[in-house]
This record gives C-alpha cells, sequence and structure tokens, in this order.
C-alpha cells in the first residue's frame, strides 16, 4: 500500500467520491478511506438538487434554478448558500460530464425537477435522474401499468398507482395509472427484497422469464411500465434497456426497500470508475487520528493487529453525518468523531427540544460549519490547525435534507467544492 | 335498543375479566370501552407478573393475592405468560436488615423465595451488578398485558358476550334510584344509542372516577404516573427487584424481545396526556445502572408512562398522594347503592396480576345482587387453548421450528387455526411484514379482518408490529401497503393512519435521542419524509 498521497478523503459517500473524483480529474493522488458501505445505499441514487424550500410544508418544487435563488436569499446557513450558487452549477456540469464515463448517465439539465413516484405513492422532486428513473414523470401523460410480484417485499403496486392517480386527478390530469400483482417469480425465494431480486435478475435465464411475465401483462393502453428499481446492479443500465427493447414499451423504475438498489448501483459503479481512474480504496477501516505535522496530513488507521500511518497534502473529511457516524450523539453532546472538530448544535442531547420529526429536525441541522471553501471555521484555538482540511457531506451543519430533498445535491456541491480545494490550493 | 344484563365499563384487565367472568356464568353481558383494548393501564406498565414478594412486607395482603394469581395465570394464560422467573437483589448500600425481615415476610405470604450463591446469580445474569450482596428467586414473570386482555375478550366472545372498542358512555341512566341503561357513543361513526341493562359495572381504572361522575356518583381516584424506559434488548432474561423497601427504578421485566426498566411514582391530575419528562428519563437511568452498570449506556427504544389508579375510601379529599406507593395496591369494590344509586358497582385499584380476583369478586357481588347462583370458573377454565402439535408442525411449513414454536406459543390454538387457513390459500402471506418480532403477513391479514380496529397502533398492540428495534420504520410502510393492497383502507386513511403511527412512535422517542436510537430515528425521518416524501399534512404536495 502506498503511504504517501496528494489527498486523502476520509468516507465513501457521494461527497467522498466526488471530491476524491475532482481532486483525481485534477491531476492529483488520491486515497479514500471508508469504514462501511457509506450510506448512498439509503439514498433514491437521485440528485436532489433542491425539492422543496424550508418552510413551504412539503410543495414541491419544480423550478430548481429559480428556488435556489430564493434559498440562497432567506437561508444564508444553508451550504449552497455558502458556496455561491455558480460552484453549485458547476458541480452539476462535472457531474454531466463524469456520469457518461461511469457508464450510467443521469438525466435532467438540473434547472428543473422531475416529479417522480415513489413506493409509497407519493411524488418526489428530483433533478437528475438515472436513465432508469428519469420516464416516471407523473406528469406525463401516457398510460402507466405499475407491475408487481408476489414474493417481493416492499412494494405495493395498487398504493403506487392509486397514489399518483389521486395527485393527477388533483392536477387535473386524469388518472391513468393502473396496477397489476404478478404470480411469485418462478425459481426466486418466496421472500425477495429488492436488492435480492436485482441480484436474481442479473441471470440472464432469469430476466428472460421476467420479460415473458411483463410482456403478458402488458395492454393495448399501456404506454409506459413501472417496475421496482430491481434490474441489476453491477451492469448498470444494461438490464434496463434490455427490458425497454425485448418490451418495446417505455420502462422506469421506482426505488424500493433498503436499501435501494439504485442507491447501491450508483455506489458500486461509482467505486469502481474511480479505481479504474487511479483513486485508491481502503475499506473496512477505522481512523484512529488525524494530525497535521510537516506540511501534511497524518492519518493513523486501525488495521488488524497494527496501526499505520498514511499521509496526505490534504485531508477531505467526507464522514457523514449522525446517521452515517461522521457525528456521534451521547446523552449531552454531539461530536465529530475523526478530527475532533467543532460542532453546531453540540449540546442539543441534553436540551430540552421541540421536534415533532416532521418539520425541520435540530439534529439533523447540527454539524460542521464551513466557509465557503469548505474550511471549518475554527471557533476556538488556532485556525492552523484546519489547514488544508475541507469538509464535505452530510457532517455540514445548515441543512436538512429530509425536509429540503437536497441531500445528494449538497453531497455533490460540496464533495465537488471540497475536492477542488484539495486538488488546488496550498 | 340492545338489551343485556350487564353492562361493563372498561376495557383493561379488570373489566375484560368481568366479562370473561360474567360470560362464563352464564350471564349477559356487553363491555364497552371508549379507546381500543387494554389502551390504559392494562398496557402501560411494566409487563411484571408479581409472584407477591414486592409487597411481602407493606402490605402483606396483596402479597397473598399476588401469590395465588400468580400461580393461576400461570396455569390458565400461559399464551400471555413468560415464566422467566424473577431474582431479588440485595445492592451494597441497601439495608441488609430489610432483606432479613423481606425473607420473613415472604414465608409467611407462602411465597416460594430461595436464597441463591451470588456467583450463581452473576451466571445466570451476566449483566447483573458484580458486587451484589444477596440473591434471591421468587417465581416472579412477565406477563404481555394486550395478549391477556385480548385472550379474556376472545374467551368471553365465545360464551356469547359481546365487547365494545371506541364506544363512550356519556350517560349513565338512573331512573328511580336504580340503573337501568347507559346513552353511548360509537366515535367511528358518531352515532349515539342505548344499551339497556339492569347492573353498571365501572372497571374504568384511571377514568373510574369519571365513569362514577356520569351517574352522579363521588368516587375519589387518585393517580400517581409511572414511567418506564424499553430497551432494545432482553437486558436480563429474568425479572430482577431491587431488594429494598419498594422505590423508584428498581425492576427490570424482560418483554419478547425487549426490556422494561420501571417506574417513578409522580402524582398527576388525571390519566390523559401523558409523557415522561427527560428528567424522569434521566433518574431511571441513574437508578438502573445500579443493578445493571452501564445500563445508562445501553440503547433505548422509548420511554412511556402509565397511571395507577390509586382509591381512597375516605376523603383523600383535594389531597393528592405524596408517594403513590403509600396508598395500599388492595383493591376496592364498590355498590354506589350507599351512594342512592343502585346496581352501579366500581372496581378499582389493585394492580394487573390480581385482576382476575378483582373480576371474580366483582362478578359475586353483581350475581348476589341478581339472584344468579353460578360458581366462578374463571381460575379453572383455560384462557387461551394452547397450539397443538399438529399445528406447529403444519406452521413448520412456512417457517423454521424456532420461529413456528415462538408463534404458536404466543398465539394460541384457535388464532393459529385462522393464520394456518390464510397461509394454506396464500403461501406467500408468510412474509415478515415486522422482522424484529416476527410477524408475517398473514398473522396482520387475520388481526385486521378478524377484530375491529381504528388505528394502526390498534393493529400494532394485537400483533407487536413496530415493537422492536425498528419501531415501525420498516414495518409501518409494509403494513399499510398490504392493508391498501388487500382493499381493507382507502387510500385517505392509509395515509392518515401511517402518518398517526409514524407519530406515535416518534413521541415515544422524543426523550431518548442520543446514540443509536436518535440515529434509528433519523434514519427513519430519511426513509419516510426522504425516499418517500411523505407529508403527514399538505398531501397534495403543491401540485
Amino acid at each position: 500500500m502506498i503511504m504517501d498521497y496528494d489527498v486523502i478523503v476520509i468516507g465513501a459517500g457521494l461527497s467522498g467520491l466526488i471530491a476524491a473524483a475532482r481532486a483525481s480529474a485534477g491531476g492529483r493522488s488520491v486515497l479514500v478511506l471508508a469504514r462501511g458501505q457509506g450510506v448512498l445505499a439509503l439514498t433514491t441514487g437521485c440528485i436532489d438538487i433542491l425539492g422543496c424550500l424550508p418552510g413551504s410544508e412539503g410543495r414541491c418544487l419544480t423550478d430548481v434554478a429559480g428556488g435556489l435563488q430564493r434559498l440562497a436569499a432567506i437561508d444564508p446557513d444553508h451550504p449552497y448558500a455558502k458556496i455561491g450558487l455558480d460552484l453549485v452549477q458547476e458541480s452539476i456540469e462535472f457531474w454531466q460530464q463524469v456520469m457518461p464515463a461511469v457508464g450510467y448517465p443521469y438525466c435532467g439539465s438540473g434547472a428543473v425537477n422531475y416529479l417522480l413516484p415513489t413506493a409509497l405513492g407519493t411524488v418526489r422532486p428530483t433533478a437528475l435522474a438515472p436513465a432508469t428513473m428519469a420516464g416516471g414523470d407523473i406528469r406525463n401523460e401516457a398510460g402507466t401499468l405499475v407491475v408487481g410480484w408476489l414474493n417481493l417485499l416492499d412494494w405495493h403496486p395498487k398504493l403506487i398507482a392509486d397514489g399518483i392517480n389521486d395527485l393527477r386527478n388533483r392536477r387535473g390530469l386524469g388518472g391513468a395509472w393502473s396496477s397489476v400483482m404478478l404470480d411469485a417469480l418462478p425459481g426466486a425465494a418466496p421472500e425477495l427484497t429488492p436488492v435480492m431480486m436485482a441480484r436474481f435478475l442479473e441471470n440472464a435465464q432469469h430476466l428472460e422469464l421476467l420479460i415473458a411475465g411483463l410482456r403478458k401483462s402488458l395492454t393495448p393502453g399501456t404506454g409506459r411500465v413501472g417496475l421496482p428499481a430491481v434490474l441489476g446492479i453491477d451492469e448498470g443500465a444494461a438490464l434496463f434497456r434490455q427490458v425497454e427493447t425485448r418490451l418495446g414499451c417505455p420502462v422506469f423504475e421506482i426505488p424500493a426497500g433498503q436499501p435501494t438498489v439504485t442507491g447501491l448501483r450508483l455506489a458500486q459503479l461509482l467505486i469502481k470508475f474511480l479505481k479504474q481512474s487511479g483513486v485508491g480504496f481502503r475499506f473496512n477501516v477505522s481512523v484512529l487520528s488525524t494530525e497535521r505535522r510537516n506540511g501534511a496530513w497524518q492519518v493513523t488507521l486501525d488495521l488488524p493487529g497494527r496501526a499505520a500511518v498514511v499521509t496526505g497534502g490534504a485531508l477531505v473529511l467526507a464522514t457523514g453525518g449522525l446517521i452515517g457516524r461522521g457525528l456521534e450523539a451521547d446523552r449531552t453532546q454531539i461530536r465529530e468523531c475523526v478530527a475532533g472538530l467543532p460542532v453546531a448544535g453540540r449540546d442539543l442531547p441534553g436540551q430540552a427540544r421541540e421536534a415533532s420529526g416532521w418539520g425541520r429536525d435540530p439534529f439533523a441541522m447540527a454539524g460542521v460549519v464551513v466557509d465557503g471553501r469548505m474550511r471549518p471555521v475554527a471557533t476556538d484555538g488556532d485556525p492552523e490547525q484546519y489547514r488544508r482540511l475541507f469538509v464535505a457531506g452530510s457532517t455540514l451543519a445548515g441543512y436538512d435534507p429530509a425536509v429540503g430533498k437536497d441531500g445528494l445535491g449538497v453531497a455533490l456541491a460540496t464533495g465537488y467544492v471540497a475536492g477542488n480545494a484539495a486538488a488546488t490550493e496550498g | 335498543m340492545e338489551k343485556t344484563d350487564v353492562l361493563v365499563i372498561g376495557g383493561g384487565a379488570t373489566g375484560t375479566g368481568v366479562l370473561r367472568d360474567l360470560a362464563l356464568r352464564g350471564v349477559d353481558a356487553i363491555l364497552a370501552e371508549q379507546q381500543d383494548l387494554a389502551y390504559g393501564t392494562s398496557s402501560r406498565f411494566h409487563g411484571l407478573l408479581h409472584s407477591g414478594a414486592r409487597y411481602a412486607v407493606n402490605d402483606p395482603e396483596s402479597a397473598r393475592e399476588c401469590r395465588q394469581e400468580n400461580a393461576i395465570l400461570k396455569r390458565i394464560a400461559r399464551c400471555c405468560v413468560d415464566d422467566t422467573g424473577g431474582l431479588f437483589v440485595l445492592l451494597p448500600g441497601d439495608d441488609p436488615g430489610y432483606a432479613d425481615d423481606w425473607f420473613a415476610a415472604c414465608l409467611r405470604a407462602g411465597i416460594a423465595v430461595q436464597e441463591i450463591p451470588a456467583a450463581e446469580a452473576l451466571s445466570l445474569e451476566p449483566n447483573l451488578n458484580p458486587a451484589l450482596k444477596r440473591v434471591f428467586r421468587v417465581p416472579d414473570a412477565s406477563i404481555d398485558g394486550f395478549a391477556l386482555v385480548w385472550a379474556n375478550v376472545g374467551s368471553a366472545a365465545g360464551h356469547g358476550a359481546r365487547a365494545y372498542t371506541y364506544t363512550r358512555v356519556d350517560r349513565i341512566i338512573v331512573r328511580d334510584g336504580t340503573v337501568s341503561g347507559a346513552l353511548v357513543t360509537d366515535l367511528r361513526t358518531g352515532e349515539q344509542r342505548q344499551i339497556e341493562c339492569r347492573f353498571i359495572v365501572n372497571a374504568a381504572g384511571a377514568w373510574a372516577g369519571q365513569v362514577a361522575r356520569l351517574a352522579g356518583c363521588e368516587l375519589k381516584i387518585l393517580a400517581s404516573k409511572g414511567s418506564l424506559l424499553v430497551f432494545n434488548h432482553r437486558v436480563t432474561n429474568r425479572v430482577v427487584n431491587r431488594l429494598r423497601r419498594p422505590g423508584d427504578g428498581d425492576i427490570i421485566v424482560p418483554q419478547d424481545t425487549v426490556a422494561i426498566l420501571g417506574t417513578t411514582s409522580v402524582p398527576v391530575d388525571g390519566p390523559e396526556h401523558l409523557g415522561s419528562s427527560r428528567a424522569e428519563v434521566d433518574q431511571l437511568l441513574l437508578l438502573g445502572r445500579d443493578l445493571v452498570p452501564g445500563l445508562d449506556e445501553r440503547r433505548v427504544l422509548r420511554s412511556f408512562a402509565g397511571v395507577r389508579p390509586l382509591y381512597q375510601e375516605n376523603g383523600g379529599e383535594g389531597q393528592r398522594p405524596q408517594d403513590g406507593r403509600a396508598v395500599a395496591r388492595q383493591f376496592a369494590l364498590v355498590d354506589h347503592e350507599r351512594q342512592g344509586v343502585r346496581g352501579l358497582i366500581t372496581v378499582v385499584g389493585g394492580k394487573l396480576t390480581t385482576f382476575r380476583l378483582m373480576a371474580e369478586q366483582a362478578t359475586n357481588l353483581v350475581c348476589v345482587l341478581l339472584e344468579h347462583d353460578a360458581p366462578c370458573r374463571t381460575a379453572v377454565e383455560v384462557l387461551l387453548p394452547e397450539a397443538t402439535a399438529a399445528q406447529v408442525r403444519q406452521l413448520q411449513r412456512y417457517f423454521s421450528p424456532p420461529v413456528s414454536q415462538k408463534m404458536a406459543e404466543r398465539l394460541g390454538r384457535a388464532d393459529l387455526d385462522q393464520l394456518l387457513g390464510i397461509l394454506s390459500r396464500n403461501g406467500w402471506k408468510r412474509q415478515f411484514v415486522c422482522e424484529c418480532e416476527q410477524v408475517c403477513l398473514a398473522e396482520l391479514e387475520w388481526r385486521a379482518t378478524g377484530s375491529s380496529w381504528l388505528r394502526l397502533g390498534d393493529l400494532r398492540c394485537r400483533t407487536r408490529l413496530g415493537m422492536g428495534t425498528c419501531q415501525g420504520t420498516i414495518c409501518a410502510a409494509r403494513a399499510i401497503g398490504q392493508l391498501y393492497q388487500d382493499g381493507m383502507l382507502d387510500l385517505g386513511r392509509a395515509r392518515r393512519l401511517l402518518g398517526e403511527f409514524l407519530d406515535e412512535r416518534w413521541k415515544g422517542n422524543q426523550e431518548v435521542l442520543w446514540g443509536d436510537q436518535l440515529r434509528e430515528r433519523l434514519y427513519a425521518r430519511n426513509v419516510y419524509l426522504n425516499l418517500h416524501n411523505f407529508q403527514k399534512e399538505a398531501d397534495d404536495y403543491g401540485l
């Protein structure tokens, strides 16, 4: 294992992977360290730039560009406001360049939102969707058939079709969605999670059975087919294209269950691409300490039976938030786990607070405060201690993706800026 | 107009116990409950089936009652009882003299108490404080209050009784000083109707004072709140009591996959809208770690609170109990004839362990007044017939042997027949809707079609759905999705039930948000608010 890199990224969620991609594209040697899988597999895999404005009570935003302007004006602590909207735009362009090279292109300009169906029969705004999902916009007029299988968990096609028809009716569009429940997929387990089904379908014969079953359920009115996101993991959109071609009918995926196939697929494809681009990866490794010494970051790793030190000219912290364990809370305090950075909202666990769970959540908003270059803002001590240290993704304070529908968008933008800064500054 | 001999008000253990007792004696009876069954104290306690040992010193009469009822329930209600056994643990710093007094009092009350070596206790329960001084075994056990109440109603219904949930009693009709019926409202439809009856048994627990007032009678009920914490695993496999004068935070009860630590004792004005404060949570953790070191570092799933309804015979005029534990836990049977209303009886106080005895004595009184001569059979008739070996074998077609065994123990013969019927028609309904508590789709279907329910929480109480580690994150959407898919809900109701269910689960962990439980809560928000963009209120999404 090489011990010296230009840039060390801690965390393999989207923000870490994007920081690595950006630094690597800038010609730097990059090592990504990760403790676990990252939480990308717990997302839809769509790049949500901005879905809802704060206080809009769940109203879906369609005009993303306008929404961003508004957000920057009313919410100066939001990571987008700190970065500046030009860099947010640049990160979107970077994404649109990278993903075709990954072999898993995304649709959308980033300026407007798709309105995509969810597995609960609701609608979800997102700006950039994988080609396998983008065809599901609920405003599309095509007669839509949602298909399910009895042995698939976390998938209720009637709830989806009826839920979307209800929303379409509110918009005066008329209900054009229907559903069909097919018998258990032959040869598959009696209880399949979507990920299990995706693995099952990576076998060509199994995929044939699926296509044959789908063919039989098409009616003359079927303009497109909605499937759970189960069309393979490793091969990107290949199975999706095959199903679409063989059916002769547009198809789209809806993420279902946990983890999601679309999240898992994105994570695996990005990692594979970055490895091929020369980025080093070390998984299942915990960081014991980070220290700035002799003009470089020394990162001490907890390896089986020994500790090892890797050094990097710059360090990107993309370790996640309270869900991803970049932040940990005990009964009195929240702390940042790797570098001990100051945390806004540190004392929340011990304080009285009102949080129903539905609105912006103080715990979700907690995190590390940075400047526009993703550098931690020192609240005490020597600012030099954070030199060439950049923070990205859900470790950051100031946004709540469950409400704003801006999780992977912030990960992309802040990962891009952090990777850029790590590759160019100093 | 509906007619019956006896109207029982209150669907907790006592009320359903009375209903069953009446039914087994051949008396026609109806039960009315304003919420779902076991809404009140019968589900808001630690689930301890007392051996009587806890009361041996202070309240020997209660101790003897508990001892007898403990033995009876272990015999007739095996499906609801996990016979874990219990330990009383003397800790350093606690009065060693009390231990000797307590031991003697247990023997006097006839409780099978046995001292065991400290080393043996620690090998049985390795999480216990290793500095413990003395340990005694007692026949405490863990009991499922929901299952018990439902079993009572099931048994009563088998003998012709009727039970109406979400049916509020608005007025007790008294003519010439004698009860003649009640006006009730079905809270689902808003319709009011009259039930004609000769007697009313008020078994409304913490609400008993309010019910008595409907007939113009005064009844002093002191309410004492007890808060409890649910841990995400069985901290101990036996009931553990701290051996000292009964106080706060001194009982741990394993319940299925979790463990419950309780309680506090705080005087409150009434039974409604209770929660646990953060101060109570902190206090319980502080006390609990004396019994189990490091308990305060372990994951707490939620906190909840229940009310002990304590009857004070003379006065208690405007007075609140400083310590609910000072009031005797014996129960009271009040014939309101002395207040000028014939035919109204209140049975109140006591504890879950002695519900059957309370019901028996209340029913005895009713039968005397009815001049109906029939012996009580509730102590000898099995409450819920157990699963047969053949049923367990059939279950094993769908589930592994340990899962089948556990399901069979939990459900009993009649429910298993229904479950197996659904599985034989739709084998795929073996799928688990709740993986934490191993509730399959077939069980959900049977509970949803075989009983009257209003909220998803009602199905939770019947199945344990959402009571485990994930607290509904995975199973709430699955349950709603399947109920919808099966045509049991319309869209608006599906959404309302889901929002309500998540609200209830999230309120319960509001005061325990740190560590892994905070992560779980944020993860649940990610699933529902983010991935599903589920909005509780504005469900038109601004479209």
